[in-house]
């Protein structure tokens, strides 16, 4: 096992969706309040939200929610999976330092240091790939959970490969940087030691009479001596993200940047799931207007042409959709759901094909034009075997597969067909010989026609008679 | 002391001289009437451009101008666009005509805007071959963009149009009128990009069988 820890100090921030200079995420117990996470150019963590407002008065506070932080770890873990099918991930708190959150990913990466080609080629696929999620924070590489979790805490960028160079690693290392509870710490101080070299040398059994059996089975794991198990994250069976704005936004154009985010979050789902999807769904929560009268949520179901997983696709069809639709009150919550996916079909390609990449680029402006028009005005046609005119035709989506090929036997047919029929006020001059047309009871649609074709205002057309009224009517036009 | 005179074919081969009988290599698609194909630079439909279509009233013959083309394109892969067509295209009749069907995309849109729109998105995109449009009132700046479009997508744009708009100015490179005669269609090019303005009466078998 060769573990690779990512530590991100600033986690609790970056959950909030809004990384901007001047929001710091403040813990509270009791009346006390101190900083935890943001500005960390300025201010400690730790530091105590009065003092901080007198001397950085611009700073503004938020609290920390819990929900976004799991919500933004799943995002992450979906990104991390590309890099080993083992992935651990926790947000503790710690009883020292003010109950500092520390947010921790671990990713298994024994198993793809050859897909990667080594330990050098994965860390920079991952640095660079790590930049772009928009988080901070440390890495470390090590063979135990705890010790990548030691050393990227610390800052340790070298990678430990080997459980036997562990020891002589940790051995230089203070003793205070290990994970324990204070007065573990306290007690420890106070029989002189001061480095975990001289924390390993003492008798296991010795140290677990006097400071509990948590002490010893903690530096068993530290060093890889017992199996540490913890349950493995999996990727969840449908994608739920929701990003709470920090103000209110009133036009499309503001939703960009969390929605281009979120595309990108739920890439990285599909790329884990190994799967695309063809229809989603934005939800604009609106919450209380300022009347105080509840805004109802808008939704947008949008729908693919083909399925895909490509998120600056899933944010152009967004964008479209976006910018035909006015928004009824500012914006205060985005939520994106997926449920249903498909494989994408992204089957062998042929080296001389040219047509595959056609395909692409006419599923894609099918979209963009569903994504603006609307799906009903955007389709394809397709016949239906039957003798009524008006029912021998039909519209089907563009991306339906080719329909079965059903052949027209009928005499010929006018090239536009008014429909309805449109009820004639005068007998036209009719030229051509009569084609009756009849039947349809079996369906409620029984029809009883004469056709004729006849010459109206220059132009051709396509006229019957009904033969129970005697009522003449329009139904097509030769062109 | 004076250079030799040069030859005229040396003369002739400079780039910047121009005779009067040369004309642009025009791409085009044959429409499927001979007689039409022959007045055209390139035998047909150009290529990645602009033809504007003024039939004189509507049902005179205009459409079964163009299917047999569409027909054909659709036959060899292609995929062919209707933006906001005046009636529903009757499919039975596309089908007898010789159409595949799930190779047309037929965009109906509920504001003319939206239909500028769209036959701008699908000629710049040139995944279809060819697109036929009915825009409603178009300024140069929209025929001026939709050439555009064409050239990049190379798509062959039919625009059908209102006969009084023959008269304003154009960037098509193929101007028609078309006219009912009987059994067929009198076309006139009145501009062509690349050939002569001519006029050629077509003969339209299936409309003439329907009288």
């Amino acid at each position: 096992m060769l573990w690779l820890c990512l530590h991100l100090p600033q986690f609790s921030l970056e959950a909030l969706g809004d990384a901007s200079a001047s929001q710091v995420v403040t813990g509270r117990r009791g009346a006390r309040r101190w900083v935890i996470a943001g500005a960390a150019d300025r201010i400690a963590p730790g530091t105590d939200w009065g003092t901080v407002q007198v001397l950085h008065p611009d700073l503004r506070a938020a609290e920390r929610k819990p929900r976004a932080e799991r919500e933004t770890m799943q995002a992450l873990a979906a990104w991390a999976w590309r890099y080993g099918s083992e992935l651990v991930w926790e947000i503790t708190e710690s009883e020292l330092d003010f109950g500092l959150p520390c947010a921790l990913l671990w990713v298994e990466i024994g198993a793809s240091l050859k897909l990667y080609g080594g330990l050098e080629a994965l860390l920079a696929h991952l640095d660079a790939g790590f930049a772009e999620t928009g988080h901070v924070g440390s890495l470390a590489v090590a063979p135990t959970l705890e010790a990548a979790a030691l050393f990227a805490r610390i800052g340790l960028a070298e990678p430990v490969i080997e459980r036997e160079q562990l020891p002589a690693v940790l051995d230089a290392l203070p003793l205070a940087s290990l994970m324990l509870t204070p007065r573990t710490l306290e007690a420890l101080k106070a029989i002189g030691l001061s480095r975990i070299g001289e924390l390993l040398a003492l008798p296991a059994a010795a140290l677990g009479k006097r400071h509990g059996a948590q002490l010893v089975t903690f530096l068993d794991r530290l060093l890889g001596r017992r199996p540490d198990v913890r349950p493995r994250w999996r990727p969840p069976a449908k994608f739920q993200r929701r990003i709470d704005l920090l103000g209110e936004v009133e036009y499309t154009e503001g939703l960009l940047f969390p929605l281009q985010r979120m595309t990108r979050e739920l890439g990285n789902f599909l790329k884990a799931r190994d799967t695309g999807l063809q229809v989603f769904r934005l939800t604009l929560l609106h919450g209380r207007a300022s009347g105080g009268r509840l805004q109802a949520d808008t939704v947008l179901d949008l729908r693919l042409a083909t399925s895909a997983r490509d998120p600056e696709r899933l944010l152009r069809v967004l964008r479209e959709q976006l910018s035909c639709t006015p928004l009824p009150a500012p914006v205060r919550s985005l939520r994106l759901n997926a449920e249903q996916f498909i494989e994408p079909a992204t089957g062998q390609r042929d080296l001389f094909d040219a047509t595959r990449g056609d395909d692409e680029a006419w599923s894609q402006l099918v979209e963009k034009l569903v994504a603006r028009l609307g799906a009903e005005a955007v389709t394809s046609l397709g016949l239906i075997a039957d003798h009524r005119p008006e029912r021998s035709w039909r519209t089907r989506a563009c991306d339906a597969p080719p329909a079965e090929v059903a052949r027209v036997t009928a005499p010929p047919r006018p090239i536009w067909l008014i429909d309805p029929p449109k009820p004639l006020s005068t007998t036209p001059k009719a030229l051509a010989a009569a084609e009756r047309l009849e039947g349809g009871w079996w369906d409620g649609g029984d029809v009883l026609r004469d056709y004729y074709h006849a010459d109206l205002h220059g132009g051709r057309f396509w006229v019957f008679q009904d033969r129970l009224t005697s009522a003449w009517f329009l139904q097509g036009i030769w062109a | 002391m004076t250079a030799p005179a040069p030859s005229l074919s040396e003369v002739l081969a400079r780039p910047d001289v121009w005779r009067g009988g040369d004309f642009a290599r025009v791409t085009a698609e044959p429409s499927g009437h001979a007689e039409l194909d022959r007045r055209l630079p390139g035998g047909g439909w150009p290529v990645g451009a602009l033809t504007e279509l003024f039939p004189e009233a509507q049902g005179i013959g205009e459409m079964q101008l163009v299917l047999p083309w569409i027909a054909r394109l659709t036959q060899a892969g292609g995929r062919v666009a209707m933006v906001d067509p005046p009636h529903l295209p009757f499919a039975p009749a596309l089908a007898q005509a010789g159409i595949v069907l799930s190779r047309l995309l037929l965009v109906r849109p509920q504001s003319e805007d939206g239909g500028l729109w769209a036959t701008e998105q699908i000629l710049r995109a040139g995944s279809c071959g060819a697109v036929l449009a009915w825009p409603g009132r178009l300024g140069a700046v929209e025929l001026k963009r939709f050439q555009l479009a064409a050239e990049t997508g190379k798509t062959t744009a039919l625009l059908f149009r209102e006969p009084r708009a023959a008269a304003e100015f154009s960037p098509a490179a193929l101007r028609l009128k078309l006219t009912a005669r009987p059994g067929g269609l009198r076309i006139d090019i009145f501009k062509c990009r690349g050939g002569t303005p001519a006029a050629v009466d077509v003969l339209l078998p299936a409309l003439a069988a329907n009288g």
